[in-house]
Protein backbone atom coordinates (compact mmCIF):
# COMPACT_ATOMS: atom_id res chain seq x y z
CA UNK A 1 0.00 0.00 0.00
CA UNK A 2 1.40 3.48 -1.12
CA UNK A 3 -0.19 6.60 0.47
CA UNK A 4 -1.91 9.21 -1.69
CA UNK A 5 -2.97 13.24 -0.99
CA UNK A 6 -5.90 13.94 -2.54
CA UNK A 7 -5.80 17.74 -2.80
CA UNK A 8 -9.81 19.50 -3.07
CA UNK A 9 -9.22 22.54 -5.20
CA UNK A 10 -11.86 25.17 -4.31
CA UNK A 11 -14.33 26.04 -6.49
CA UNK A 12 -16.92 28.97 -5.99
CA UNK A 13 -19.70 27.21 -8.30
CA UNK A 14 -21.04 25.62 -5.10
CA UNK A 15 -22.35 29.28 -4.43
CA UNK A 16 -24.95 28.83 -7.48
CA UNK A 17 -26.48 26.04 -6.29
CA UNK A 18 -29.97 25.99 -4.43
CA UNK A 19 -30.00 24.86 -0.47
CA UNK A 20 -31.85 21.68 -1.76
CA UNK A 21 -29.52 20.82 -4.18
CA UNK A 22 -26.28 21.24 -1.70
CA UNK A 23 -27.67 19.38 0.40
CA UNK A 24 -28.03 16.60 -1.98
CA UNK A 25 -24.83 17.04 -3.01
CA UNK A 26 -23.26 16.61 0.42
CA UNK A 27 -25.17 13.53 1.03
CA UNK A 28 -23.29 12.31 -2.09
CA UNK A 29 -20.41 13.23 -0.90
CA UNK A 30 -20.69 11.79 2.95
CA UNK A 31 -21.68 8.32 1.60
CA UNK A 32 -18.89 8.75 -0.54
CA UNK A 33 -16.15 9.48 2.51
CA UNK A 34 -17.76 7.12 4.41
CA UNK A 35 -17.26 4.20 1.99
CA UNK A 36 -13.46 5.04 1.92
CA UNK A 37 -13.57 4.95 5.63
CA UNK A 38 -15.27 1.91 5.84
CA UNK A 39 -12.68 0.13 3.60
CA UNK A 40 -10.03 1.95 5.94
CA UNK A 41 -8.51 3.75 3.29
CA UNK A 42 -8.66 7.44 4.55
CA UNK A 43 -5.40 8.02 6.97
CA UNK A 44 -5.75 11.99 7.67
CA UNK A 45 -8.76 14.36 6.37
CA UNK A 46 -8.90 18.09 6.68
CA UNK A 47 -10.63 21.69 5.46
CA UNK A 48 -8.16 24.40 5.36
CA UNK A 49 -9.41 27.85 6.79
CA UNK A 50 -10.40 29.61 3.94
CA UNK A 51 -9.15 33.24 4.52
CA UNK A 52 -6.31 32.84 6.02
CA UNK A 53 -2.27 32.02 5.16
CA UNK A 54 0.91 32.92 4.84
CA UNK A 55 3.90 32.37 2.36
CA UNK A 56 7.35 32.73 3.04
CA UNK A 57 10.04 33.43 0.42
CA UNK A 58 13.73 34.38 0.94
CA UNK A 59 14.82 37.26 -0.31
CA UNK A 60 18.30 38.57 -0.04
CA UNK A 61 18.86 36.30 3.11
CA UNK A 62 15.67 37.83 4.47
CA UNK A 63 12.62 36.38 5.07
CA UNK A 64 9.12 37.99 3.11
CA UNK A 65 5.96 37.05 4.31
CA UNK A 66 2.94 37.71 2.09
CA UNK A 67 -0.69 36.81 2.88
CA UNK A 68 -1.55 33.96 0.63
CA UNK A 69 -1.74 32.01 -1.31
CA UNK A 70 -5.53 33.50 -2.03
CA UNK A 71 -4.41 36.17 -3.18
CA UNK A 72 -3.18 35.65 -6.88
CA UNK A 73 -5.51 32.66 -7.70
CA UNK A 74 -8.95 31.43 -7.06
CA UNK A 75 -7.88 27.76 -7.43
CA UNK A 76 -6.81 27.33 -3.63
CA UNK A 77 -6.70 23.88 -1.63
CA UNK A 78 -9.70 24.01 0.33
CA UNK A 79 -8.68 20.52 2.13
CA UNK A 80 -7.43 17.11 1.79
CA UNK A 81 -7.85 13.88 2.56
CA UNK A 82 -4.68 11.48 2.70
CA UNK A 83 -5.69 7.71 1.68
CA UNK A 84 -4.48 4.51 1.16
CA UNK A 85 -4.23 2.93 -2.22
CA UNK A 86 -2.17 0.50 -4.10
CA UNK A 87 -1.31 2.78 -7.39
CA UNK A 88 -2.57 5.82 -8.88
CA UNK A 89 -5.40 3.66 -10.84
CA UNK A 90 -6.94 2.51 -7.71
CA UNK A 91 -6.26 5.98 -6.10
CA UNK A 92 -8.19 7.70 -9.34
CA UNK A 93 -10.57 4.62 -9.10
CA UNK A 94 -11.82 5.65 -4.96
CA UNK A 95 -11.98 9.36 -5.91
CA UNK A 96 -13.72 9.56 -9.25
CA UNK A 97 -17.10 9.39 -7.24
CA UNK A 98 -16.32 11.87 -5.32
CA UNK A 99 -19.50 14.46 -5.86
CA UNK A 100 -16.64 17.29 -6.07
CA UNK A 101 -15.19 16.81 -8.86
CA UNK A 102 -18.22 18.60 -11.09
CA UNK A 103 -17.14 21.59 -9.57
CA UNK A 104 -13.85 21.97 -8.98
CA UNK A 105 -10.23 19.54 -9.13
CA UNK A 106 -9.08 16.79 -7.17
CA UNK A 107 -5.38 16.73 -7.35
CA UNK A 108 -4.29 13.36 -6.37
CA UNK A 109 -0.15 13.35 -5.24
CA UNK A 110 1.66 10.46 -4.40
CA UNK A 111 3.71 10.23 -0.94
CA UNK A 112 7.30 9.69 -1.60
CA UNK A 113 9.19 6.68 0.05
CA UNK A 114 12.05 6.72 1.20
CA UNK B 1 -23.10 9.15 11.92
CA UNK B 2 -26.79 10.89 11.94
CA UNK B 3 -28.71 11.66 8.55
CA UNK B 4 -29.40 14.96 8.08
CA UNK B 5 -33.38 15.81 8.20
CA UNK B 6 -34.61 16.32 4.73
CA UNK B 7 -34.60 19.54 3.52
CA UNK B 8 -32.44 20.63 6.62
CA UNK B 9 -30.32 23.27 4.26
CA UNK B 10 -33.55 24.74 2.45
CA UNK B 11 -34.91 25.17 6.37
CA UNK B 12 -31.94 26.15 7.78
CA UNK B 13 -31.52 29.47 4.69
CA UNK B 14 -34.90 30.58 5.88
CA UNK B 15 -34.46 30.34 9.36
CA UNK B 16 -31.09 32.34 8.73
CA UNK B 17 -32.91 34.95 6.90
CA UNK B 18 -35.09 35.02 8.74
CA UNK B 19 -33.56 35.75 12.19
CA UNK B 20 -31.10 37.95 10.48
CA UNK B 21 -34.10 39.80 9.02
CA UNK B 22 -35.12 40.55 12.22
CA UNK B 23 -31.91 41.48 13.83
CA UNK B 24 -30.72 43.51 11.01
CA UNK B 25 -34.20 44.59 9.83
CA UNK B 26 -35.33 44.75 6.13
CA UNK B 27 -32.79 46.59 4.84
CA UNK B 28 -30.07 44.11 4.80
CA UNK B 29 -32.59 41.29 3.43
CA UNK B 30 -29.94 40.93 0.39
CA UNK B 31 -26.87 40.43 3.07
CA UNK B 32 -29.32 38.04 4.77
CA UNK B 33 -29.86 35.93 1.94
CA UNK B 34 -25.96 36.02 0.86
CA UNK B 35 -24.79 34.96 4.02
CA UNK B 36 -26.94 32.19 4.12
CA UNK B 37 -26.07 31.16 1.43
CA UNK B 38 -22.40 31.36 2.23
CA UNK B 39 -22.84 28.95 5.42
CA UNK B 40 -23.99 26.88 3.48
CA UNK B 41 -21.80 26.46 0.86
CA UNK B 42 -18.84 26.39 4.27
CA UNK B 43 -20.95 23.61 5.50
CA UNK B 44 -20.69 21.35 2.20
CA UNK B 45 -16.87 22.25 2.14
CA UNK B 46 -16.41 21.45 5.62
CA UNK B 47 -18.58 18.83 7.07
CA UNK B 48 -16.95 15.88 4.81
CA UNK B 49 -13.63 16.58 6.78
CA UNK B 50 -14.61 16.92 10.03
CA UNK B 51 -17.98 15.35 10.03
CA UNK B 52 -21.31 16.99 10.95
CA UNK B 53 -21.60 19.01 13.88
CA UNK B 54 -24.11 17.65 16.79
CA UNK B 55 -26.17 20.28 16.41
CA UNK B 56 -25.96 21.49 12.48
CA UNK B 57 -28.94 24.18 12.29
CA UNK B 58 -27.58 25.83 15.22
CA UNK B 59 -23.35 25.30 13.66
CA UNK B 60 -25.24 26.93 10.19
CA UNK B 61 -26.74 29.78 11.84
CA UNK B 62 -23.75 30.79 14.24
CA UNK B 63 -21.41 30.86 10.94
CA UNK B 64 -24.60 32.87 9.12
CA UNK B 65 -24.26 35.77 12.12
CA UNK B 66 -20.24 36.01 11.95
CA UNK B 67 -19.76 36.25 8.27
CA UNK B 68 -22.96 38.83 8.46
CA UNK B 69 -20.72 40.80 11.33
CA UNK B 70 -17.92 40.82 9.34
CA UNK B 71 -19.69 42.02 6.31
CA UNK B 72 -21.50 44.92 8.11
CA UNK B 73 -17.72 46.18 10.09
CA UNK B 74 -16.59 46.88 6.55
CA UNK B 75 -19.13 49.58 5.90
CA UNK B 76 -19.11 53.07 7.95
CA UNK B 77 -22.34 53.48 8.48
CA UNK B 78 -22.14 50.52 10.87
CA UNK B 79 -19.97 51.71 13.88
CA UNK B 80 -23.15 53.48 15.56
CA UNK B 81 -25.52 50.34 16.12
CA UNK B 82 -22.28 48.03 16.29
CA UNK B 83 -22.48 46.59 19.75
CA UNK B 84 -26.29 46.55 19.50
CA UNK B 85 -26.21 44.42 17.21
CA UNK B 86 -23.04 42.24 17.67
CA UNK B 87 -24.67 41.60 21.18
CA UNK B 88 -28.15 40.38 19.38
CA UNK B 89 -25.89 37.93 17.55
CA UNK B 90 -24.24 36.26 20.35
CA UNK B 91 -27.13 35.06 21.47
CA UNK B 92 -28.92 32.31 20.33
CA UNK B 93 -32.51 31.94 19.64
CA UNK B 94 -35.49 29.57 21.53
CA UNK B 95 -37.18 27.05 19.84
CA UNK B 96 -40.05 29.49 20.12
CA UNK B 97 -37.91 32.54 19.06
CA UNK B 98 -37.16 31.20 15.15
CA UNK B 99 -40.77 30.03 14.97
CA UNK B 100 -41.55 33.69 15.77
CA UNK B 101 -38.99 34.79 13.22
CA UNK B 102 -40.02 33.20 10.28
CA UNK B 103 -43.92 33.72 11.31
CA UNK B 104 -42.35 37.65 10.92
CA UNK B 105 -40.53 37.05 7.71
CA UNK B 106 -43.77 35.68 5.95
CA UNK B 107 -46.13 38.37 7.04
CA UNK B 108 -43.07 41.03 6.08
CA UNK B 109 -43.51 38.81 2.59
CA UNK B 110 -46.94 39.18 2.20
CA UNK B 111 -47.16 42.70 3.49
CA UNK B 112 -49.91 44.82 1.69
CA UNK B 113 -47.18 47.06 0.18
CA UNK B 114 -45.48 43.95 -1.70
CA UNK B 115 -47.58 43.48 -5.44
CA UNK B 116 -49.47 40.60 -5.12
CA UNK B 117 -48.10 38.17 -8.04
CA UNK B 118 -44.80 38.52 -6.31
CA UNK B 119 -45.73 37.55 -2.40
CA UNK B 120 -45.80 33.83 -3.37
CA UNK B 121 -42.30 33.83 -4.97
CA UNK B 122 -40.84 36.02 -2.00
CA UNK B 123 -42.36 33.81 0.91
CA UNK B 124 -40.62 30.56 -0.84
CA UNK B 125 -37.56 32.67 -1.50
CA UNK B 126 -37.00 33.74 1.89
CA UNK B 127 -38.55 31.67 4.45
CA UNK B 128 -38.79 28.72 1.88
CA UNK B 129 -35.53 28.77 1.24
CA UNK B 130 -36.26 27.73 -2.45
CA UNK B 131 -33.67 29.31 -5.25
CA UNK B 132 -34.90 31.70 -8.40
CA UNK B 133 -34.84 28.81 -10.48
CA UNK B 134 -36.52 26.06 -8.70
CA UNK B 135 -39.47 28.66 -8.32
CA UNK B 136 -39.61 30.06 -12.10
CA UNK B 137 -39.41 26.63 -12.92
CA UNK B 138 -42.49 25.72 -10.91
CA UNK B 139 -44.00 28.69 -12.48
CA UNK B 140 -43.14 28.02 -15.88
CA UNK B 141 -41.15 31.56 -16.00
CA UNK B 142 -37.98 32.34 -17.20
CA UNK B 143 -35.79 32.46 -14.45
CA UNK B 144 -34.92 36.18 -14.98
CA UNK B 145 -38.81 37.10 -14.74
CA UNK B 146 -38.35 35.37 -11.43
CA UNK B 147 -35.96 37.57 -10.75
CA UNK B 148 -36.85 40.91 -11.37
CA UNK B 149 -39.97 39.78 -9.28
CA UNK B 150 -37.95 38.94 -7.10
CA UNK B 151 -36.00 41.95 -6.59
CA UNK B 152 -39.41 44.36 -7.08
CA UNK B 153 -40.21 43.16 -4.00
CA UNK B 154 -37.16 43.52 -1.92
CA UNK B 155 -37.56 46.99 -3.14
CA UNK B 156 -40.75 47.68 -2.03
CA UNK B 157 -39.42 45.76 1.73
CA UNK B 158 -36.77 48.01 2.09
CA UNK B 159 -38.46 50.87 4.04
CA UNK B 160 -40.84 48.36 5.62
CA UNK B 161 -41.28 47.54 9.62
CA UNK B 162 -40.69 43.89 10.55
CA UNK B 163 -43.59 44.11 12.95
CA UNK B 164 -46.50 41.44 12.87
CA UNK B 165 -49.69 43.31 11.61
CA UNK B 166 -52.49 40.92 12.07
CA UNK B 167 -54.34 42.93 9.45
CA UNK B 168 -52.22 41.20 7.27
CA UNK B 169 -52.91 37.56 8.02
CA UNK B 170 -55.79 37.36 5.65
CA UNK B 171 -52.69 38.51 3.04
CA UNK B 172 -50.83 35.72 4.19
CA UNK B 173 -53.41 33.10 4.04
CA UNK B 174 -54.13 34.01 0.26
CA UNK B 175 -50.38 33.91 -0.46
CA UNK B 176 -50.50 30.10 0.98
CA UNK B 177 -53.19 29.19 -0.55
CA UNK B 178 -51.27 30.23 -4.23
CA UNK B 179 -47.93 28.63 -2.78
CA UNK B 180 -50.66 25.36 -1.95
CA UNK B 181 -52.21 25.07 -5.11
CA UNK B 182 -49.10 25.97 -7.57
CA UNK B 183 -47.66 22.80 -5.55
CA UNK B 184 -50.57 20.60 -6.06
CA UNK B 185 -50.73 20.92 -9.43
CA UNK B 186 -46.85 20.86 -9.62
CA UNK B 187 -44.02 21.04 -7.37
CA UNK B 188 -44.82 18.86 -4.33
CA UNK B 189 -42.21 20.70 -2.09
CA UNK B 190 -44.12 23.93 -2.58
CA UNK B 191 -47.44 22.53 -1.15
CA UNK B 192 -45.82 20.91 1.65
CA UNK B 193 -44.32 24.25 2.46
CA UNK B 194 -47.35 25.76 2.35
CA UNK B 195 -48.53 23.04 5.01
CA UNK B 196 -45.44 23.67 7.20
CA UNK B 197 -46.38 27.34 7.15
CA UNK B 198 -49.82 27.35 7.82
CA UNK B 199 -49.16 24.55 10.79
CA UNK B 200 -47.11 27.43 12.16
CA UNK B 201 -49.89 30.06 12.06
CA UNK B 202 -52.32 27.40 13.20
CA UNK B 203 -50.02 26.70 16.29
CA UNK B 204 -49.02 30.40 17.03
CA UNK B 205 -51.33 31.94 20.21
CA UNK B 206 -50.89 35.31 17.94
CA UNK B 207 -52.26 34.42 14.81
CA UNK B 208 -54.37 31.17 15.40
CA UNK B 209 -57.83 32.25 14.07
CA UNK B 210 -60.87 29.94 12.66
CA UNK B 211 -59.95 30.93 9.15
CA UNK B 212 -56.53 30.07 9.32
CA UNK B 213 -57.64 26.15 11.09
CA UNK B 214 -60.02 25.78 7.82
CA UNK B 215 -56.79 27.06 5.28
CA UNK B 216 -54.89 24.40 7.24
CA UNK B 217 -57.43 21.70 7.17
CA UNK B 218 -58.12 22.14 3.20
CA UNK B 219 -54.63 21.63 2.61
CA UNK B 220 -54.38 18.54 4.96
CA UNK B 221 -57.65 17.25 3.33
CA UNK B 222 -56.45 17.65 -0.04
CA UNK B 223 -52.85 16.78 0.50
CA UNK B 224 -54.06 13.27 1.90
CA UNK B 225 -55.38 12.14 -1.38
CA UNK B 226 -52.39 13.12 -3.33
CA UNK B 227 -50.86 9.59 -3.64
CA UNK B 228 -54.29 8.25 -4.96
CA UNK B 229 -54.26 10.95 -7.95
CA UNK B 230 -51.74 9.10 -10.36
CA UNK B 231 -51.68 5.44 -11.58
CA UNK B 232 -48.03 3.63 -11.67
CA UNK B 233 -47.07 5.54 -14.84
CA UNK B 234 -47.95 8.56 -13.67
CA UNK B 235 -51.04 9.13 -15.56
CA UNK B 236 -54.20 10.95 -13.48
CA UNK B 237 -56.85 9.26 -13.06
CA UNK B 238 -60.47 10.13 -11.84
CA UNK B 239 -61.59 10.27 -8.47
CA UNK B 240 -64.26 7.33 -9.49
CA UNK B 241 -61.13 5.41 -10.53
CA UNK B 242 -58.48 6.08 -7.46
CA UNK B 243 -57.83 3.60 -4.74
CA UNK B 244 -58.54 5.19 -1.63
CA UNK B 245 -57.11 2.76 0.33
CA UNK B 246 -53.81 4.75 -0.67
CA UNK B 247 -55.21 7.93 1.48
CA UNK B 248 -52.99 9.00 3.72
CA UNK B 249 -55.29 8.51 6.89
CA UNK B 250 -52.99 10.14 9.58
CA UNK B 251 -53.68 13.33 7.33
CA UNK B 252 -57.38 13.12 6.80
CA UNK B 253 -57.79 12.63 11.05
CA UNK B 254 -55.55 15.96 11.27
CA UNK B 255 -57.35 17.77 8.74
CA UNK B 256 -60.60 16.52 10.14
CA UNK B 257 -59.68 18.02 13.85
CA UNK B 258 -58.27 21.39 12.20
CA UNK B 259 -61.77 21.67 10.52
CA UNK B 260 -63.47 20.81 14.39
CA UNK B 261 -61.29 23.63 15.35
CA UNK B 262 -62.38 26.27 12.64
CA UNK B 263 -66.14 25.84 13.75
CA UNK B 264 -65.84 29.02 15.62
CA UNK B 265 -66.60 32.85 15.55
CA UNK B 266 -69.31 33.99 13.39
CA UNK B 267 -67.06 34.25 9.68
CA UNK B 268 -67.85 31.73 7.43
CA UNK B 269 -65.04 32.30 4.95
CA UNK B 270 -64.13 30.41 1.52
CA UNK B 271 -61.16 28.52 3.30
CA UNK B 272 -63.99 26.61 5.48
CA UNK B 273 -66.10 25.60 2.59
CA UNK B 274 -63.45 24.19 0.47
CA UNK B 275 -62.66 22.39 3.48
CA UNK B 276 -65.73 20.82 4.18
CA UNK B 277 -65.60 20.17 0.39
CA UNK B 278 -62.61 18.59 0.68
CA UNK B 279 -63.60 16.52 4.31
CA UNK B 280 -66.80 15.53 2.44
CA UNK B 281 -64.75 13.81 -0.73
CA UNK B 282 -61.76 12.26 2.15
CA UNK B 283 -64.18 10.50 4.35
CA UNK B 284 -66.50 8.83 1.56
CA UNK B 285 -65.80 5.40 1.33
CA UNK B 286 -66.46 5.42 -2.09
CA UNK B 287 -67.05 7.51 -4.79
CA UNK B 288 -70.81 6.70 -5.26
CA UNK B 289 -71.73 7.11 -1.18
CA UNK B 290 -69.82 10.56 -1.77
CA UNK B 291 -72.30 13.15 -0.64
CA UNK B 292 -72.86 15.42 -3.56
CA UNK B 293 -75.94 16.93 -3.07
CA UNK B 294 -73.98 18.93 -0.04
CA UNK B 295 -70.65 19.46 -2.21
CA UNK B 296 -73.24 21.42 -4.55
CA UNK B 297 -74.67 23.26 -1.33
CA UNK B 298 -71.08 24.36 -0.15
CA UNK B 299 -70.69 25.42 -4.06
CA UNK B 300 -73.52 27.29 -3.94
CA UNK B 301 -72.42 29.38 -0.83
CA UNK B 302 -69.07 29.75 -2.15
CA UNK B 303 -70.13 30.93 -5.33
CA UNK B 304 -72.47 33.61 -2.92
CA UNK B 305 -68.89 34.73 -2.04
CA UNK B 306 -67.12 34.72 -4.96
CA UNK B 307 -68.97 34.91 -8.08
CA UNK B 308 -66.03 32.82 -9.87
CA UNK B 309 -66.91 30.55 -12.99
CA UNK B 310 -64.35 28.21 -11.98
CA UNK B 311 -66.58 27.62 -9.05
CA UNK B 312 -69.24 27.51 -11.19
CA UNK B 313 -68.11 24.98 -12.74
CA UNK B 314 -67.48 22.58 -10.16
CA UNK B 315 -70.96 23.17 -8.91
CA UNK B 316 -72.07 21.72 -12.45
CA UNK B 317 -70.10 18.93 -11.44
CA UNK B 318 -71.48 18.11 -7.91
CA UNK B 319 -74.86 18.95 -9.61
CA UNK B 320 -74.18 16.52 -12.41
CA UNK B 321 -73.23 14.27 -9.55
CA UNK B 322 -76.20 14.48 -7.48
CA UNK B 323 -78.73 14.93 -9.31
CA UNK B 324 -78.10 13.39 -13.25
CA UNK B 325 -76.18 14.39 -16.03
CA UNK B 326 -79.13 16.13 -17.85
CA UNK B 327 -78.92 19.25 -14.78
CA UNK B 328 -74.89 18.86 -14.83
CA UNK B 329 -75.15 19.81 -18.40
CA UNK B 330 -77.42 22.74 -18.31
CA UNK B 331 -75.19 23.65 -15.14
CA UNK B 332 -72.14 23.57 -17.58
CA UNK B 333 -73.90 25.13 -20.53
CA UNK B 334 -74.95 28.10 -18.11
CA UNK B 335 -71.42 29.41 -18.19
CA UNK B 336 -70.02 27.85 -21.82
CA UNK B 337 -69.47 31.39 -23.33
CA UNK B 338 -67.84 32.50 -20.30
CA UNK B 339 -65.11 34.70 -21.73
CA UNK B 340 -62.83 33.93 -18.71
CA UNK B 341 -63.36 30.11 -19.26
CA UNK B 342 -62.52 30.09 -22.93
CA UNK B 343 -59.12 28.14 -22.81
CA UNK B 344 -60.22 26.58 -19.47
CA UNK B 345 -59.64 22.80 -20.30
CA UNK B 346 -61.38 21.79 -17.60
CA UNK B 347 -64.59 23.11 -19.01
CA UNK B 348 -64.63 21.23 -23.03
CA UNK B 349 -63.79 18.46 -20.57
CA UNK B 350 -66.47 18.15 -18.48
CA UNK B 351 -69.01 18.97 -20.79
CA UNK B 352 -66.89 16.11 -23.03
CA UNK B 353 -67.73 13.86 -20.17
CA UNK B 354 -71.28 15.15 -19.61
CA UNK B 355 -71.77 13.97 -23.44
CA UNK B 356 -70.32 10.92 -23.20
CA UNK B 357 -72.58 9.95 -20.29
CA UNK B 358 -75.35 10.96 -21.95
CA UNK B 359 -74.83 8.72 -24.79
CA UNK B 360 -73.41 11.52 -27.54
CA UNK B 361 -69.97 10.05 -28.34
CA UNK B 362 -69.29 12.40 -31.53
CA UNK B 363 -70.12 15.35 -29.29
CA UNK B 364 -67.60 13.95 -26.32
CA UNK B 365 -64.74 13.44 -28.21
CA UNK B 366 -64.90 16.42 -30.26
CA UNK B 367 -65.05 18.42 -26.54
CA UNK B 368 -62.08 16.44 -25.76
CA UNK B 369 -60.53 17.68 -28.75
CA UNK B 370 -60.96 21.26 -28.02
CA UNK B 371 -60.29 20.52 -24.55
CA UNK B 372 -56.44 19.46 -25.59
CA UNK B 373 -56.02 22.65 -27.23
CA UNK B 374 -56.02 24.60 -24.11
CA UNK B 375 -52.64 24.59 -22.11
CA UNK B 376 -52.57 22.20 -19.72
CA UNK B 377 -50.09 20.03 -17.83
CA UNK B 378 -48.11 17.09 -19.60
CA UNK B 379 -50.21 14.60 -16.85
CA UNK B 380 -53.86 16.09 -17.57
CA UNK B 381 -52.69 16.05 -21.70
CA UNK B 382 -52.01 12.02 -21.33
CA UNK B 383 -55.60 11.85 -19.60
CA UNK B 384 -57.88 13.87 -22.21
CA UNK B 385 -55.94 12.04 -24.84
CA UNK B 386 -57.36 8.77 -23.34
CA UNK B 387 -60.73 10.36 -23.27
CA UNK B 388 -60.51 11.50 -26.88
CA UNK B 389 -59.39 7.97 -28.07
Amino acid sequence: MESYLLLIHESDRYANLSPEEMQAIFARYRSWGQKLRDAGRIINSNKLEDSTGRVLRGKNGAVQITDGPFTETKDVVGGYFLINAESYEEAVELSRDCPHIDFGAIEIRRIQKM
Amino acid sequence: MNDLVDHLFRRQSGQIVSTLTRILGPRHLSLAEDVAQDALVKALQQWPHTGVPDNPGAWLIQVAKNRALDLLRREASFSAKALDIARAMERPESPAEEMDDQLAMMFLCCHPEIPREARVALTLKTVGGFSTGEIARAFLIQETAAAQRIVRAKRAIRDLDLTLELKSLDSVLETLYLMFNEGYSGDRDFAEEAIRLARLLAAQPATRAPHVHALLALFLLQSARGPGRMDAEGGLLLLSEQDRSLWNGAMIAEGLRQLDLSADGDRLTTYHLEAGIAAAHATATDFASTDWAYIAEQYDRLYEINASPVIALNRAVAIWHAEGAEAGLAAAEAIEHHPALQRYHLLPATLGSLWRELGDREKAAEYFRKALSCECSAAERRFLKRQVE
